[in-house]
C-alpha cells in the first residue's frame, strides 16, 4: 500500500499544478460566487448575508426580464441560422475547390476578430444612418434608417454580426465532410440518388454527431455572448435596451452599480439555464442522431 | 521512481503553490501607479506633468489612462482586489461610492500644500471630517455657442443668459431657418444639466445626507416634456439620430449640425478644435432671464490615494506637485477643468484667445453669481446617472411618456440611493 503510494507521487506532483489550478482558478472561485449570491456584497465592503434577496428581487426586475428575452430571440434566432450559413459554405468548399485552404482561412478570420473595436466600427460604417447598407438601399430608393441606433433593428444587426462569424463552426463542418467515406456516396448515386437525396439522406445523417456537436457548442456560447454588445452599444446594451445581453446586464451590476451578489446570482440562473439546454439537446439529440458504429454494435 | 526525497518533495509542492498563487495576489510594490481617465488630450497633458515630475526628481511611477466608462469599471475591479493605483483621478460622480466604503485614504496629514487652493476646491473632498481627496479643479456647467452660426441664421444668443421658453424659441427657429440642423442637441438624458434645472425650481437634486432625491416628480416630468416638445417641434433631434451623436467627434456641433452644446466648462476645448469659428461659453438657459442661481462652481475631480497604497508618502507628493508646479500647471491647462488657484489661472489664461481663457474668464464672472454648491454627489450617483439616460431614451423612442419616466426615475432614485 505504501509502496504503491510512494510509486504514484510524482504522478500526483504533476498533477499538481492543473489541481491548483482547478481549485484556485475554477472551483474556489464558484464556490465564493455562490456564497455571493446570498449575499449584499458592494464590491468594497464585506458581503452581508441576506439568503435568497438576490434571487427573488431578480424576477421582480424589468430589466433582468428585457435581458432574458433580449438573450432568447439572439440564440433562437442566430444559432439556427449561422449553423445552416455554415453548413452551407462547408459543403460548397468541400467540393474540392482548388484554393481551399486560402477560403478557408478567409472565411474563418471574421471569427477570429471576435468583438473587437475594429468590428464595431465597422458595423457603424455599414448599419449607421450614413453607412453602407442605406447607401446600397438609396440606389432601389428605398429610404434607410439608423439601424444600430433604433431598438427595433439594433439586436438584429448583432444576429447579423453572429452570422457573419461562422467560421469556428465551418470548420468543424467541414472536418465532419471530410469523414464521410466516398464510397457510400458513390453507392449512393450508383443507387440512383440526386444532388439533393444524396445530401439530404446520406451526408446529413453522417454528419449528424458533428451538426449535434456545433449545436451545443453554439447554444452555450450565443447565451454567454458578450463582447459584441458591450463594444457596440458601448457597454450600455442601447439603444433602449434593446442589445441589454443578459451578460452585459450581469457586468453592469456587477462592475458600474456595486451589485456583485445579484450578479452572482444571475451568473448561477445562467448557468441552470445553459444546464437546462443542454440537457433538453442530450435527450433530443437521442432522436436525430446516428453514430456510425450503432450498425456495428447491433 | 525513488528518487525524490520527501523534503524535494515537499519544497516542490511549496514552490509550485507560491508559484501558482503569488501574480494572483502579488504583494508587489514596485513603482507607484497613477491613473486617470479622459480624452485623449487630457492623458497626453498628464503624461507631460509627470515628465516633468520624473525630470525634477520624483520617484519612479507607472501610468495608466483609460476613457471615463471603462475607467470605472477598472477601478472597481482593482480596488476590490486589494489592487488599486496609488495616486487616482476620482470624479465626484463615483467619490461617496469609494470614500464611503473606505476605499481611499485620507489625507489630512498628508502634508499636501493646498494653501494656494480656493478654499472650497480645497474642502471639495472633505466627507464625515476626513479628507479624502484634494480637488484639481473647479468647474460650472455652460453653454458653448458658435455665435457665427448663429449669426448667419440671423438669430442672437445673449450674453446675459434666456429664459428655457426663450431657449425654445430659439432652437425652433434656427432648426426652421437652417435646413438639415437642430437648434440644439437633445438633453433629455442629461442629469447634470437636469441638476441645474431642478435647483431653479427651487431645491437641490439630492438631500443633503445623500439618502434621497430632493427634486420632485413634477419639476422631472416638467423637464422631460420640455425635451420631448423640442423633439416634436424638430428643433432637437429625434431619439435615433442622438443614439449616434456620442463622442466628442459625432456631436452636433462638430458635424455642424446644430449650433451649441452643453457640457462642464472645460470640455470646450474638447469641442473648439472640430468647430472652425470661435466658441463662445455662456451660462445655460434659466427660470428667470439673468438668475444664475441655479448654476454652481464646484470642485468636481479630485485627486485621491488609495487605502491600499504602499507609497502614500510619494503619492501625496506627486499630488502636491501636480497642484502647484509651474510645469505641471502649465502642461495641464484646463484640461481637468478651470485650475484651483489664482496662481495656475493666470498661467494659463496667459493663452489670450484660446478656449481655455474664456472658460476661465466665464467661471470668474459667474462666480459671484451662482448659488451654493451642492454636497458631493450620493453613493449610487452613477447608476442614476446612466439610469437618467436610459429612461430619457426610452421616452424618445416613444416606449414611455415623460409622466411614466418621471415616476421610474423617482423609484429608481429611491431604490439606488441611501443604500
Amino acid at each position: 500500500m505504501i509502496a504503491n503510494l510512494r510509486r504514484s507521487v510524482p504522478a500526483y506532483l504533476f498533477l499538481l499544478p492543473w489541481f491548483i489550478g482547478l481549485v484556485g482558478l475554477t472551483i474556489g472561485p464558484m464556490l465564493l460566487s455562490l456564497y455571493y449570491s446570498f449575499t449584499d456584497y458592494a464590491l468594497l465592503n464585506t458581503p452581508e448575508w441576506t439568503g435568497l434577496q438576490n434571487y427573488t428581487n431578480l424576477f421582480q426586475d424589468p430589466r433582468y426580464l428585457q435581458s432574458l428575452e433580449v438573450t432568447f430571440v439572439y440564440v433562437a434566432v442566430s444559432v439556427p441560422l449561422e449553423m445552416a450559413f455554415a453548413l452551407a459554405v462547408a459543403v460548397l468548399l468541400n467540393r474540392g475547390l482548388k484554393g481551399l485552404a486560402v477560403y478557408r482561412a478567409l472565411y474563418y478570420v471574421p471569427s477570429l476578430l471576435g468583438g473587437s473595436v475594429a468590428i464595431a466600427l465597422l458595423w457603424q460604417q455599414i448599419f449607421g444612418t450614413d453607412g453602407l447598407l442605406n447607401d446600397v438601399l438609396g440606389i432601389f430608393g428605398i429610404e434607410g434608417r439608423g439601424w444600430i441606433s433604433e431598438p427595433g433593428t439594433a439586436l438584429w444587426t448583432l444576429i447579423v454580426l453572429r452570422v457573419w462569424q461562422f467560421g469556428a463552426p465551418m470548420v468543424i463542418f467541414l472536418a465532419g465532410l471530410r469523414q464521410i467515406p466516398d464510397e457510400v456516396l458513390e453507392a449512393a448515386e450508383v443507387d440512383g440518388a440526386g444532388r439533393w437525396q444524396r445530401f439530404w439522406r446520406v451526408t446529413l445523417p453522417l454528419l449528424s454527431p458533428v451538426v449535434f456537436f456545433n449545436l451545443v457548442l453554439q447554444i452555450i456560447g450565443a447565451f454567454q455572448a458578450f463582447t459584441p454588445a458591450f463594444v457596440i452599444s458601448g457597454g450600455k446594451g442601447g439603444p433602449s435596451d434593446s442589445t441589454l445581453f443578459y451578460t452585459l446586464y450581469l457586468y453592469q451590476q456587477a462592475f458600474g452599480n456595486f451589485r456583485m451578489g445579484y450578479a452572482a446570482a444571475m451568473a448561477w440562473v445562467l448557468l441552470l439555464i445553459i444546464a437546462v439546454f443542454t440537457g433538453l439537446n442530450f435527450v433530443l439529440g437521442r432522436t436525430w442522431v446516428f453514430y456510425g458504429d450503432e450498425g456495428v454494435r447491433r | 521512481m525513488n528518487t525524490f526525497s520527501r523534503r524535494t518533495l515537499l519544497g516542490l509542492g511549496a514552490a509550485t503553490a507560491a508559484a501558482i498563487t503569488l501574480p494572483g495576489c502579488s504583494a508587489k510594490s514596485g513603482p507607484m501607479r497613477v491613473a486617470w481617465y479622459g480624452p485623449d488630450p487630457v492623458t497626453k497633458a498628464i503624461n507631460k506633468a509627470l515628465d516633468a515630475w520624473k525630470a525634477g526628481g520624483g520617484a519612479e511611477y507607472a501610468g495608466e489612462s483609460a476613457p471615463f466608462d471603462d475607467y470605472w469599471d477598472k477601478l472597481a475591479t482593482q480596488t476590490s482586489g486589494n489592487n488599486a493605483p496609488d495616486v487616482l483621478r476620482m470624479s465626484m460622480s463615483y467619490f461617496s461610492d469609494y470614500a464611503g466604503r473606505n476605499a481611499l485614504k485620507d489625507l489630512g496629514s498628508a502634508g499636501i500644500d493646498t494653501s494656494a487652493l480656493d478654499k472650497d476646491v480645497a474642502d471639495s473632498g472633505l466627507s464625515d471630517g476626513k479628507n479624502f481627496g484634494i480637488g484639481q479643479s473647479s468647474i460650472s456647467y455652460a453653454m458653448y455657442v458658435d455665435e457665427a452660426a448663429v449669426k448667419q441664421a440671423g438669430g442672437t444668443v445673449p450674453e446675459q443668459g434666456w429664459t428655457w421658453d426663450k431657449f425654445a424659441e430659439f432652437a425652433r427657429d434656427y432648426a426652421g431657418s437652417v435646413q438639415g440642423s437642430y437648434g440644439s442637441g437633445d438633453q433629455a438624458g442629461n442629469l447634470q444639466l437636469f441638476e441645474v434645472f431642478a435647483r431653479q425650481h427651487g431645491t437641490e437634486l439630492f438631500s443633503d445626507d445623500g439618502g434621497k432625491l430632493a427634486t420632485s416628480k413634477e419639476t422631472v416630468q416638467e423637464w422631460f416634456q420640455y425635451w420631448a416638445d423640442l423633439r416634436t417641434a424638430k428643433a432637437a433631434p429625434p431619439q435615433n439620430v442622438s443614439a449616434e451623436t456620442t463622442g466628442i467627434e459625432k456631436s452636433l456641433i462638430a458635424k455642424g449640425k446644430a449650433p451649441l452644446q452643453f457640457g462642464w466648462v472645460q470640455q470646450v476645448t474638447f469641442y473648439q478644435p472640430l468647430v472652425k469659428n470661435p466658441l463662445a461659453v455662456l451660462p445655460v438657459p434659466q427660470g428667470t432671464a439673468g438668475d444664475l442661481k441655479g448654476q454652481f462652481v464646484k470642485g468636481l475631480d479630485l485627486w485621491c490615494v488609495s487605502a491600499a497604497s504602499k507609497h502614500p508618502e510619494d503619492a501625496a507628493k506627486l499630488i502636491g506637485f501636480l497642484l502647484n508646479d509651474e510645469q505641471a500647471i502649465k502642461a495641464i491647462g484646463i484640461l481637468l477643468g478651470v485650475p484651483p488657484s489664482q496662481k495656475a489661472r493666470d498661467l494659463v489664461a496667459a493663452d489670450a484667445g484660446s478656449a481655455g481663457a474664456r472658460a476661465i474668464k466665464y467661471v470668474e464672472d459667474i462666480a459671484g453669481q451662482v448659488g451654493p454648491s451642492p454636497k458631493p454627489w450620493p453613493k449610487g450617483y452613477g447608476e442614476l446617472l446612466t439610469g437618467f439616460g436610459r429612461i430619457a431614451e426610452n421616452i424618445g423612442f416613444g416606449k414611455t411618456t415623460p409622466a411614466a419616466g418621471a415616476t421610474e426615475f423617482v423609484e429608481l432614485a429611491g431604490k439606488t440611493l441611501g443604500q
